[in-house]
């Protein structure tokens, strides 16, 4: 049996029919059943449903042979996975943003400090153009942190850039491309190719 | 060991302890370190049938000796430290093939028969992912030098399976690659991107490859190495067009047809794979390379090589081909093995102290294992203290016996 990992939330909703196609019921896909593990009709496959930021982990340890996750995610984690597919949902990009009309935001003396749920990518980012920075991990309303002080800019996820703007904040540069990649573990990957494949590349047709 | 007053149940407070060991170092306790160490011991058994003799390493040596055998990469997490006598910097071995090439290349420069050497002990790592933790890895391995044939790769592939059979792992699977084919994939990004391909091509992320290389014809070859993966079987099929073009990949498909072949005649084709776009290892591998994989364990459990250049670094060229077993990966593997028993000769000795060491003595000469108490501390013993010993012996007078024999059978006659 194959032990997918997929994330609760946004992403769930647009694999739904994907995972469908591959045998799971409704009744498996149902975000307000409590159960966090849940197997196919002829069992061939079985889902956890975790938080995305948690699927290069299991994945990665094979705890799940395979998953979906964002880029943004998997970046994030450095996770030594296989990306065999690239499922062109949930696209959306990392940027850096600052209040409007202060894109300069950078006081005299004082090195920028960049709120982000991202820190390894957004100390990759920075450090990539050679600019000292001082990250300030937060766990989610990172648009908040600028808007009170804690921080100059962010780097965040941006897809159409709607929450940026009700808290007057805009896009500076962008960091990186993201959207759901399909994962595979590297030994399950080789010990259980066949399948593995056979399931991940139904994961990636589009739907019609 | 009683707890200190201010632990107070519910309540924590966060601080470092300062017994506390770095990050990704620990402690082996028993009864794991016991059967560690007899893994390792039937592993070595296993090479030395094969004609392969110890050698033991320093822990640490000069940087610039090391890194002559690591890949940029691999340089950037090694340990490091001043040594105070000489001033040099010294680092901690993240891999000892390095050694072993040394060791090679200054001892035993030219000779005719081929040198076995194998090693046993831990290096330490980042490996990439895993929170990119520092990582004190048990290792076991062989390097065979100077013999450029396949006979040599298969050999190294064949000792290792035969000792991690040894070990009741009877169905790890050896899956191919080669060096050669990775570096010819590498050369199609442009210097500059080929970290950004390495990167991608270890992860077979064609969407991420497909932007960073630009040259449709460079795609598609990449694109059939990724694919060219799964049964060895499929070496003895028609070879992908976009990869017959070079000779070095020709050539380096032969030498991966031979090394199946020979493995499929050694009774091992089911346990045989092949993975053209593995790149692991750029750092001095050059030629047919492999990975160990077991059901259960989310890496590879060993890995092994061809590394026909690194001799020359150290002054003496050799080709050369090896092998390593991460030993804690398999007690990972082999975690779903019941236990072992607790061996039930091994006793602990309770009495008053100059009748029980006399007692412990012939007892111990007639084979047993045996600790020694007094029997005050077996009285306030803590059930969990005792699970180690197959059983508690009394004695007294110049008899020893079970301490739940109520026949007092003497077990020193």
């Amino acid at each position: 049996m194959i032990t997918l990992a997929i994330p609760k939330g946004r992403l769930l909703v647009k694999l739904a029919p994907r995972l469908r196609s591959v045998g799971f019921s409704d009744d498996a896909l149902d975000e307000r059943d409590r159960r966090l593990l849940r197997s196919n009709r002829d069992e061939s496959a079985r889902l956890l449903l975790l938080k995305p930021d948690d699927v290069p982990t299991y994945v990665e340890h094979g705890a799940a042979d395979a998953g979906v996750v964002g880029r943004d995610v998997l970046l994030e984690r450095n996770a030594n996975v296989f990306v065999p597919h690239d499922l062109g949902i949930g696209r959306c990009r990392l940027a850096v943003a600052a209040p409007v009309g202060q894109r300069n935001a950078r006081r005299e003396g004082r090195i920028l400090r960049v709120a982000t749920k991202y820190p390894t990518i957004t100390t990759a980012h920075f450090a990539a153009k050679g600019e000292e920075v001082e990250v300030i991990y937060l766990g989610g309303s990172v648009e908040i942190a600028p808007l009170v002080g804690l921080a100059d800019c962010i780097v965040d996820v941006v897809e159409t850039g709607e929450t940026l703007r009700q808290n007057g904040l805009e896009v500076i540069e962008t960091v990186c491309d993201v959207s759901a990649v399909t994962v595979a573990n590297r030994v399950s990957m080789k010990l259980q190719r066949a399948a593995l494949t056979a399931l991940l590349d139904a994961l990636s047709v589009e739907e019609r | 060991m009683a707890r200190d007053s201010t632990d107070i149940d519910g309540l924590l407070r966060i601080t470092t302890a300062p017994l506390a060991l770095p990050a990704g170092l620990r402690d082996q306790l028993p009864p794991r370190a016991q059967e560690r160490r007899s893994r390792a011991r039937t592993v070595l058994e296993r090479f030395a049938a094969w004609g392969y003799e110890l050698v033991v390493p320093p822990a640490y040596e000069r940087e610039d000796s090391i890194a002559r055998g690591l890949s940029d990469r691999a340089r950037r997490d090694v340990v490091r430290f001043v040594e105070p006598a000489s001033g040099h910097v010294v680092a901690l071995r993240p891999d000892m093939t390095p050694q072993i090439a040394r060791i090679a290349a200054t001892h035993y420069a030219s000779r005719s028969i081929p040198l076995r050497l194998m090693y046993e002990g831990s290096v330490l790592r980042t490996p990439r992912g895993r929170s990119r933790k520092l990582r004190q890895i048990a290792q076991a391995g062989v390097e065979l030098i100077g013999w450029s044939s396949v006979d040599a790769d298969v050999e190294v592939m064949r000792v290792a399976l035969a000792a991690l059979s040894a070990l009741g792992l009877d169905d790890v699977r050896v899956e191919l690659s080669h060096a050669a084919i990775a570096h010819e994939l590498v050369a199609l990004a442009t210097p500059e991107r080929r970290e950004l391909l390495v990167d991608a091509l270890s992860a077979r992320d064609l969407a991420t490859i497909s932007r960073i290389v630009d040259a449709p014809q460079a795609r598609a070859t990449i694109e059939s190495a990724c694919r060219f993966a799964g049964s060895a079987t499929l070496l003895d099929g028609p070879i992908p067009a976009a990869l017959a073009e070079k000779a070095t990949v020709r050539a380096a498909l032969q030498q991966l047809t031979v090394v199946a072949a020979a493995l499929a005649e050694a009774g091992l084709a089911d346990r045989t794979l092949v993975d053209l776009g593995e790149v692991r290892g750029l750092g001095y591998y050059t030629g047919v390379s492999f990975v160990l994989l077991a059901r259960g364990v989310g890496e590879p459990i060993g890995a092994g090589g061809r590394y026909d250049e690194l001799l020359a670094e150290y002054g003496s060229a050799a080709p050369a081909t090896g092998c390593a077993i991460d030993l804690e990966l398999v007690d990972e593997a082999l975690a779903t093995v019941p236990g072992q028993s607790v061996d039930a000769r091994r006793v602990l000795l309770v009495g008053p102290s100059t009748h029980r060491r006399a007692a412990a003595q012939r007892l111990r000469e007639r084979g047993w294992i045996v600790a020694e108490a007094d029997a005050d501390q077996l009285a306030s013993a803590q059930p969990e203290e005792l699970a180690s010993f197959g059983r508690v012996l009394q004695c007294d007078e110049g008899i020893a016996f079970d301490r739940d024999d109520p026949q007092r059978t003497n077990l020193l006659e």
